[in-house]
């Protein structure tokens, strides 16, 4: 599945693609940079050694960031309301990330149309490091009117 | 609690979609009102004036350990009332949560915290509440819970 239309969204549609191949530690360090986070365990490779780890490992928020991706493409970023995620397992430099976004549940409510998904993240050798879920309106009465006004 | 403002401007949105490869925002600065990347506002500690002052972080990623171990990003959660776009001028506030411990056959004793902040437009609107969820763990965790 290449993405979704809002309408067509049903339970069980999903969209699962690769967003991290081969993480190096450059990239790492680029998300340091962008997002602020620039602890040991992320940018400093003998330390993260003293402290017990294998090396640097990829920032948890590097990979919720990088799985959003899918999401943003399952249900446009805008109409979001509710992201969430646990990091299971951590990630390596070398790792290729795969994220899966898959739809649990369309409700309609008083206010408009909602959908909930799961929202999961594994690597190369199928370790989920990451799972979470989504929610979004992707319909509310302003879509209508402005559906009206161009004539949909 | 701690306060500061936090400006969306287009080069920091920019460095941050080519560091996630969102690929459709890496080719060139995006315009104002674009919508960020949702996890984009985590950044905002960027514009915390005292971060990384003397190469010390501020807030949440100041935590250390106290001996041994690491302290590990567990969870997060994003909770939206509007999308963030660029050039959106914010002001994060920063809380402490609850506080709760478990015992792990793996990690050793694992200190959880929660830290919550939220985001506020202009007109005083919450835009984000986020929550953090930190774990201090006994023993460095390989291949297990939380990866920070």
């Amino acid at each position: 599945m290449t993405g979704f239309v809002h309408d067509d969204l049903t339970v069980g549609s999903r969209l699962q693609r690769v967003v991290c191949e081969q993480i190096t530690r450059t990239q790492i360090v680029q998300y340091a940079g962008a997002s602020g986070d620039y602890s040991p365990l992320h940018t400093d490779e003998p330390s993260a050694v003293r402290d017990g780890y294998r090396g640097v490992m990829a920032h948890g928020m590097m990979v919720m960031a990088a799985t959003e991706c899918v999401l943003a493409e399952v249900i446009g970023r805008d109409r979001l309301i509710y992201y969430g995620a646990r990091f299971r397992s951590p990630v390596w430099p070398g790792d290729t990330l795969t994220a899966t976004v898959e739809v649990t549940a369309v409700r309609e409510e008083a206010d408009g149309r909602y959908v909930d998904l799961d929202v999961y993240t594994t690597n190369q050798d199928g370790v989920t490091v990451l799972t979470g879920s989504a929610s979004a309106r992707i319909r509310h009465p302003a879509d209508r009117r402005q559906s009206s006004k161009n004539g949909g | 609690m701690t306060s500061h403002e936090f400006r969306v401007e287009p080069g920091h949105v920019l460095a941050f979609a080519r560091a996630v490869g969102d690929e459709n925002l890496v080719a060139a600065s995006p315009a104002v009102g674009t919508v960020v990347p949702t996890t984009f506002p985590s950044a905002a500690v960027q514009y915390d004036p005292k971060h990384m002052q003397g190469m010390r972080a501020s807030g949440a990623l100041a935590d250390s350990p106290h001996d041994r171990g690491s302290v590990l990003h567990a969870e997060q959660h994003f909770e939206y009332s509007r999308p963030v776009r660029v050039g959106d001028q914010l002001t994060v506030e920063e809380f402490e949560g609850r506080r709760w411990r478990k015992e792990s056959r793996r990690a050793g004793s694992l200190n959880f915290r929660e830290v919550v902040k939220e985001y506020r437009d202009q007109s005083g609107e919450i835009v984000i509440r986020s929550r953090m969820v930190l774990v201090e763990t006994e023993f460095a965790v390989s291949d297990g819970t939380g990866s920070t």
